[in-house]
């Protein structure tokens, strides 16, 4: 998950006032951010274009800039230090993001100023209109204008990354959204948002002087080549346009030099464009509600449609009803009205009225997109009230403990076969085929479960039986003091196309210059004989581990006429495939049939 | 029958019950023909039973210098200047060195040992001349009778018999004057401090060898055959070094993390939780649609999740009912009350098999399976997540899952559960604070103090069922869940330096972690 560092002197320039890193850090933990540490960090600034980054104490200086792409290969200008707290984004709460979010929050929840912030839409005189052929490939798009104080580097910066993130978080990279800001000043009447050829050109961020065509910048420009599957099988490209032709952006790719946001830039317009108009109407309240958590007033711009005109952005609080007794019988502490209500606002949430059955009817904030249900006020009453203010206590509700069979068969077995002296082991289910069933002369195919998008070429396949798990311990342990007695209680999966089985065996194993099938014979015995079970042995002649054995000096373990496992001592060319250099016997026993024979 | 005695105490025992009187130590080295540390291990051990009494007399021995030797046939230098003045009646003082000179003896010990003795006194020359050496009443007498107590002792220690000093009180000297005497006379004799030892049997002891006496073996081991033969009565046993080190051995032994696993299982017995269990290949629909995670959410991509080529789908529950419930609360919320996720539900991602990235798989199935209150269960088994193996990271690892169903459930029980079960576990201090998972609202993260490390340390997560999670089900009710890493646990605990290492199945930290802190 990305994370974000945010400047805790930012933090309480936006808070209006002093509080302690460590006091900001504590609200913002208790407000249910994943907080990573609280930490003092170098600023660096872009020689090119002014942003500054941060670096942990323990990192180096930048050399290529994050926004502009400059490289610095003396590396970028020191500005000093910072203490920051560093927080790891959750998807969940994308109105967390940035400083101006999480002030926001904060505010509320240290009581300086609760409530419903408030986001007054004034009516614009922008419009967009949709042409017809966009709508096959990104229908959806969702428009405002907005007046700010000038942008400095810092705002540039912090606008960034909030889109970055949010592209992440809710666009799902740009696929269900992506986020467009220009310098309105550079836009001159009329707006389309149309679909054009892959022979049209124009000039792309960070290309200044360089006209491109749209089939160019997805095969040559570093956002068209990391964002071109979202385009992938269309012959005309979305594209963002002005009355004169000049291009905005070819959304979700990228947007153009001409219109990009400066140092300075104070009137601006925003688009955000996808599939889903409630996505897209989200994220278009998430950036706006940041942006202009501060100052900056909202221009709403009218979005023509074939057959439908709407206006963008409604910023208008949503309403849920909250139950008063749900939300104390959920938290499980007594809460009045009135300390809801005001948890409620602390949480800037506003309770507007009651309902009919005596429910609070709650105004939530547009930004809130995560408030889904009923219970997501509930959290939000109980993260006021404070997790750490919550007392610990049980259900009341008397139950029953209740061990499974599996579980007993395989504490009991432990028992046994600690008691004789063997050391657990514990492998990973995971394994390859050289180790499971090359080295073990088992046939490519044993109906083993195999991983469709493996990580390494050491865990491709899931293991069918304990055997190589024992074998790969040994040759781990090779110079170790001999006898080297071990076990392993642990789960094996059985596959076909569509269906699996999984089995709990248990292995046992020595290595050792006196290690030879009487052993491992009597202590196989020994395990049953504890468990009240006497066992048949014959020959193992015709058995899918069969290979494994040394011809002659293995056997098959018998239950009442079904077979429970295997015994006896490892082939050479076994011990000799894992570079061994002493006599190995093992035992696998099925614990499904041992529970069968038990019962 | 008599006692039986070690060989060399029996010896010793018969040496002493042959005389009367003490015998001394030397003559008992000779009677018995041991040497003296056996002899005197004998008697200690005797004397400790009572049969025996040591007494120690300390004696001062004389031995001779050459230059002793040598006055003892010369006389000694002031015996020699007594003779010289026996002849001349007197010397000049200057003259004593030449004539000492010519007759071979030291003069300046013969000049202060003479007047030490009295035997001679210096007289001053009236007519201013040299000082003259002229002869005492005690010289004359000291020539006629007899010789002074040092010269005795100088020549009886010279005649080749080693002479304690204490044995002329029988010749009526006055031994400590004469010690005094000889310890300013080093250039002659040197004394020596003798401690001597003598022994005797005591009254228990004579007894005793009435008795009997007869000699036991001594052996190396208790012998089956020594105790059923009564032999063991006989026999003396070789004591040992109890010191030293013995071979070194290894107990057979539970895993590090079998056991954190064992003690949990029994933290929640012990709440009255019950034990389900489901396997760890997975259909999607369990492992997230069930949870109300979204198909395009992040965790489901290929990135993190492992997914399955055989086989590549699992079958969906029996129930189809249940299977669109759990669409309709993903596309609109269906009857719960819920906004939903807004997006058309696939129920071929539904059916993709994947390694289960937690637990809450099977905690879902099991509240499926029976969703009416009250109900506690837990397990415990393998979780994946598409990362390789480092020393931070592992692809599979263990975890700790558990719904509580029940009227009562609240925020304020789960956190009193999770607190219960850490201090089972020896961890006093948890760390209970919000965060937000797509299947709990509620939701919470567990942090354990780890004081060896002096940080909070993250432990998994838990919360309420969101209602779009526990309603299509059939359940009404509040259902807490949690999911909680075992793997840190046991780190922490045993003093694993990493997560890998608790399954580099290195025998050696296998085999010596101590498993019973």
């Amino acid at each position: 998950m990305p994370v974000v560092a945010i400047s805790t002197a930012r933090l309480r320039s936006l808070l209006g006032t002093e509080i302690e890193g460590k006091a900001l850090a504590e609200a913002i933990d208790f407000l249910g951010c994943d907080l990573e540490e609280l930490v003092e960090v170098h600023l660096f600034e872009c020689p090119a274009c002014g942003t500054i980054v941060y670096r942990l104490p323990r990192e180096a200086a930048p050399k290529t800039c994050e926004v502009c792409g400059h490289e610095e290969a003396g590396g970028f200008i020191d500005q000093g230090t910072d203490e920051v707290v560093r927080l790891d984004l959750l998807p969940a709460r994308p109105d967390l993001f940035d400083s101006a979010g999480l002030a926001r929050a904060l505010v509320g929840y240290l009581g300086i100023r609760t409530g419903l912030p408030p986001y007054p839409v004034e009516d614009g005189e922008l419009s967009v209109t949709v042409d017809p052929s966009v709508l096959a490939v990104r229908p959806e798009i969702a428009c405002a204008e907005l007046t700010v104080p000038p942008l400095d580097q810092a705002g540039l910066a912090e606008a960034f990354h909030l889109q970055e993130h949010l592209h992440w978080a809710v666009g799902r990279g740009r696929k269900k959204a992506s986020i467009g800001a220009y310098d309105l000043e550079a836009i001159e009447g009329e707006i389309t948002y149309t679909a054009l050829a892959p022979d049209h050109e124009f000039v792309p961020l960070g290309m200044p002087g360089r006209m491109m065509s749209l089939a160019d910048i997805l095969t040559k420009h570093p956002k068209g080549r990391v964002f071109k599957d979202l385009l992938a099988g269309y012959d005309a490209y979305p594209v963002l346009q002005d009355a004169r032709g000049q291009v905005l952006s070819m959304p979700p790719i990228i947007n153009s030099e001409e219109t990009r946001l400066r140092p300075g830039t104070s009137h601006i317009f925003l688009d955000v464009t996808g599939h889903d108009r409630r996505v897209v109407d989200d994220t278009l309240a998430l950036v706006l509600t940041s942006i202009c958590h501060v100052t900056g007033s909202i221009k709403s711009v009218k979005i023509h449609r074939p057959g439908e005109t709407r206006v963008t952005p409604d910023l208008t609080p949503f309403t849920r009803t909250l139950s008063p007794e749900r939300t104390t019988k959920l938290i499980g502490v007594d809460l009045t009205e009135e300390e809801m209500t005001s948890c409620l606002s602390r949480m800037r949430l506003d309770v507007t009225g009651r309902a009919a059955n005596g429910d609070f009817e709650v105004a939530i904030p547009r930004y809130r997109v995560d408030v889904k249900h009923e219970v997501d006020l509930i959290e939000d009453v109980a993260i006021a009230y404070g997790y750490h203010n919550l007392p610990s206590l049980l259900v009341p509700t008397m139950t029953v403990g209740q061990e499974l069979p599996q579980t007993a068969i395989g504490r009991k077995a432990r028992r046994t076969l600690v008691g004789l002296g063997f050391v657990e082991v514990m492998s990973f289910v995971l394994t390859n085929r050289e180790e499971h069933l090359t080295r073990m002369r088992l046939p490519e195919d044993v109906r083993q479960a195999k991983l469709l998008n493996p990580i390494s070429v050491h865990q491709e396949i899931v293991r069918t039986n304990l055997l190589s798990g024992l074998m790969s311990i040994f040759a781990l342990n090779k110079t170790r003091e001999m006898p080297q007695p071990i076990f392993e209680v642990g789960e094996v999966v059985r596959a076909t196309e569509d269906d699996s089985t999984q089995h709990l065996r248990l292995a046992i194993g020595e290595m050792g210059p006196r290690s030879d099938y009487a052993r491992i014979r009597s202590v196989t015995d020994s395990v049953f004989r504890e468990l009240g079970l006497t066992i048949d042995v014959s020959p193992l002649t015709d058995h899918e581990l069969a290979p494994v054995f040394l011809p002659g000096r293995a056997a098959v373990i018998g239950l009442n006429g079904e077979t429970a496992g295997v015994m006896g001592e490892v082939a050479p060319e076994v011990i000799t495939a894992w570079s061994l250099d002493h006599p190995v016997v093992v035992a696998e026993l099925d614990a499904d049939v041992v529970l069968a024979n038990l019962i | 029958m008599g006692t039986a005695l070690s060989p060399h105490e029996y010896a010793v025992m018969n040496a002493l019950a042959g005389e009367d009187l003490e015998t001394a130590f030397d003559d008992l080295l000779q009677a018995t023909g041991l040497d003296q540390s056996l002899v005197s291990a004998a008697l200690t051990a005797l004397a400790g039973n009572g049969w025996a009494a040591v007494t120690e007399e300390t004696l001062t021995e004389v031995v001779p210098t050459e230059a002793g030797k040598q006055a003892a046939v010369t006389g000694t230098p002031e015996r020699q200047l007594l003779l010289v003045l026996d002849l001349d009646q007197e010397i000049f003082m200057p003259d004593v060195h030449k004539v000492a000179a010519e007759k071979g003896f030291d003069g300046s010990a013969a000049v202060q040992w003479i007047f030490r003795k009295k035997w001679a006194k210096k007289v001053k020359d009236e007519n201013g001349g040299a000082d003259k050496l002229v002869l005492t009443p005690e010289g004359q007498n000291a020539l006629v009778k007899s010789h002074s107590p040092d010269e005795v002792a100088i020549a009886r220690a010279s005649r080749g018999e080693i002479l304690h000093l204490e044995e002329l009180v029988e010749d009526g000297i006055d031994v400590p004057a004469l010690v005094k005497v000889l310890r300013s006379r080093k250039d002659l004799v040197k004394l020596r401090n003798r401690v001597r030892r003598r022994a005797s049997l005591t009254e228990m002891g004579r007894e005793i060898v009435v008795g009997g006496i007869t000699v036991a073996e001594e052996v190396t081991a208790l012998t089956p055959e020594l105790l059923a033969s009564g032999r063991w009565r006989k026999v003396t046993f070789k004591k040992f070094d109890v010191t030293l080190d013995t071979e070194r051995l290894v107990p057979g032994r539970a895993h590090p993390l079998a056991r954190i696993v064992q003690e949990t299982r029994e933290a929640f017995y012990s709440m009255g939780f019950g034990e389900v269990r489901s396997d760890f290949i997975e259909s999607g629909f369990w492992d997230f649609d069930a949870l109300f995670q979204p198909q395009d959410h992040p965790a489901r991509e290929m990135q993190d999740t492992f997914y399955l080529e055989r086989p590549g789908r699992l079958p969906l529950p029996e129930d189809e009912g249940l299977v669109d419930r759990v669409r309709r609360t993903h596309e609109d919320g269906g009857d719960t009350g819920s906004t939903g996720w807004g997006y058309r539900w696939s129920i071929d991602k539904a059916r993709q098999a994947i390694l289960r990235t937690h637990c809450t798989a099977t905690s879902i199935r099991a509240l499926a399976e029976d969703p009416n209150p009250p109900r506690k269960v837990f397990t415990i088994g393998k979780v994946f997540r598409r990362e390789t193996v480092s020393y931070k990271h592992l692809p599979e690892f263990m975890q700790i899952d558990g719904i509580i169903i029940d009227e009562g459930a609240t925020l304020a029980t789960l956190k009193g559960t999770l607190t219960e079960y850490y201090k089972k576990l020896g961890f006093d201090r948890i760390k209970f604070k919000p965060s937000f998972f797509p299947y709990t609202e509620p939701s919470a993260e567990i942090y354990v103090w780890m004081e060896s490390r002096g940080q909070w340390v993250e432990m998994g997560g838990s919360g309420i069922f969101r209602p779009e999670v526990t309603e299509p089900l059939g359940c009404k009710v509040p259902v807490l869940a949690w999911g909680l890493g075992l793997e840190r646990l046991a780190m922490f605990r045993f003093g694993a330096s990493h997560l890998k290492e608790l399954y580099d199945g290195d025998l050696g930290w296998l085999r010596e972690v101590p498993l019973c802190r």
